[in-house]
C-alpha cells in the first residue's frame, strides 16, 4: 500500500498523500473554492441589504448621492474589470492547451487591468475628499441629511471593502503569474490558477452589481 | 478561447446596455432593469468564465445555496422595511398624524 502510495506520488508530484488520484484532489478544491466564494457572497450580502433597506426609505437621498458620483470613472473601471476577467479565463484556457507563455503574459495583463482599477478607484476618493465628501464627522457640513450620509458611508463601505478584495486579487494573480513564468503549472496540473481565476470573477461580479447600484440607478 | 470572447462580447454588450438604460425615463423600473441585466451578467460570468457549467453538481450546489440564503434576508428585510409605518405626531407631521412612511429626517 505504501509502496503504491510513493509511487501515485513520484508519477505525480502535486498529489497529496490524503488523496487517491489528481482528478479528486482537483475536484475537492473546486468544491472548497465554491464553498468560500459562497462566505464571500454572504459577506457581501449583508451589505446589499442594508443598501436595499435604505434605500427603500431614503430613495431621494440615493438618487441625489449617484449624481455626485463620477459615472466616467466608475463606468471605465466596470470594462477594465470585464477585461480583466477575459484575459483570465484565456490565461486557463490556454494553460489547459499547455501554452504556459500565453498564460503568463494574459496573467500579467489581468493583474495590469487590476493595478488601473485600484488607481482609478484611488483617484475618484481623492476628489470626493475634494468635494467635501470624506467620511465620518468630516462631510457633516457638505451633506446636510441624515439619508445622503448614509449613502455615502455606505458607498465607502462598500466600494472600499470591494477595493481590499481588488487589491488582494492583484497580489494573488501576481503570484499565480510568478509561478506560471517558473513553469510550475501544466495543461495536467494547473489548480492554483483556476482557483485564484475564480476568486478573480468573484471580485468582478460584486463590482457588476456596485456599479449600478452607486452610479446610475438616479 | 472562442467561448470566452463570446462571453466577453456578451457582457460588453450588456454593460452598455445598462449604461444606455439608465440615460432612459424608466422611473422606478431603471433599479428593477440594472439589477436584473446585472445578475444575468453574473450568471455569464459564473457559467463560462468559472466554468461551472463544466463541473460536479455539488459545486452547483455550494453556490446556489448561498445565492438563496442572500434571496432570503433581502426577500424578508424587503418585506420587513417595505410594511413598516413611522407613527408622526400631528404638531410634527405635515400629513397631520396619519401613519406616514418617513425618512430618517422626518423623524428629527
Amino acid at each position: 500500500m505504501a509502496e503504491s502510495l510513493d509511487a501515485a506520488s513520484e508519477a505525480a508530484p502535486e498529489l497529496e498523500s490524503h488523496f487517491g488520484d489528481l482528478e479528486q484532489q482537483t475536484h475537492a478544491a473546486q468544491f472548497g473554492m465554491w464553498v468560500f466564494l459562497a462566505t464571500e457572497v454572504l459577506f457581501f450580502g449583508v451589505l446589499f441589504t442594508l443598501y436595499i433597506a435604505y434605500r427603500m426609505t431614503e430613495g431621494a437621498a440615493f438618487r441625489a448621492g449617484i449624481q455626485r458620483t463620477d459615472l466616467v470613472l466608475g463606468t471605465a473601471n466596470t470594462y477594465i474589470l470585464l477585461t480583466a476577467s477575459l484575459f483570465v479565463a484565456c490565461a486557463v484556457g490556454a494553460i489547459r492547451e499547455s501554452r504556459s507563455r500565453l498564460a503568463s503574459h494574459l496573467l500579467f495583463g489581468a493583474a495590469a487591468c487590476g493595478v488601473l482599477f485600484v488607481f482609478l478607484k484611488l483617484l475618484e476618493y481623492l476628489h470626493h475628499i475634494e468635494d467635501g465628501l470624506l467620511a465620518g464627522p468630516y462631510y457633516a457640513s457638505s451633506l446636510p441629511t441624515a439619508g445622503t450620509r448614509v449613502f455615502w458611508s455606505l458607498y465607502y463601505l462598500m466600494t472600499g471593502l470591494h477595493l481590499v478584495h481588488v487589491s488582494a486579487g492583484v497580489v494573488l494573480l501576481l503570484w499565480i503569474w510568478h509561478r506560471t513564468r517558473r513553469g510550475d503549472f501544466s495543461a495536467r496540473y494547473h489548480t492554483p490558477l483556476e482557483l485564484g481565476g475564480m476568486y478573480w470573477h468573484f471580485v468582478d461580479i460584486v463590482w457588476l452589481f456596485l456599479w449600478p447600484m452607486f452610479y446610475l440607478m438616479h | 478561447m472562442a467561448k470566452y470572447l463570446w462571453t466577453y462580447a456578451g457582457l460588453l454588450a450588456l454593460t452598455t446596455l445598462t449604461l444606455l438604460l439608465s440615460f432612459a425615463p424608466l422611473g422606478g423600473w431603471e433599479p428593477i432593469a440594472a439589477m436584473s441585466i446585472a445578475f444575468l451578467k453574473a450568471v455569464l460570468v459564473i457559467l463560462w468564465f468559472m466554468h461551472l457549467i463544466e463541473q460536479r453538481s455539488t459545486n452547483w450546489i455550494a453556490f446556489t445555496v448561498s445565492l438563496l440564503l442572500l434571496a432570503c434576508l433581502i426577500g424578508f428585510t424587503s418585506l420587513d422595511v417595505g410594511s413598516r409605518v413611522r407613527l408622526v405626531p400631528p404638531e410634527l407631521g405635515r400629513s397631520g398624524g396619519t401613519a406616514v412612511r418617513a425618512p430618517l429626517d422626518a423623524a428629527r
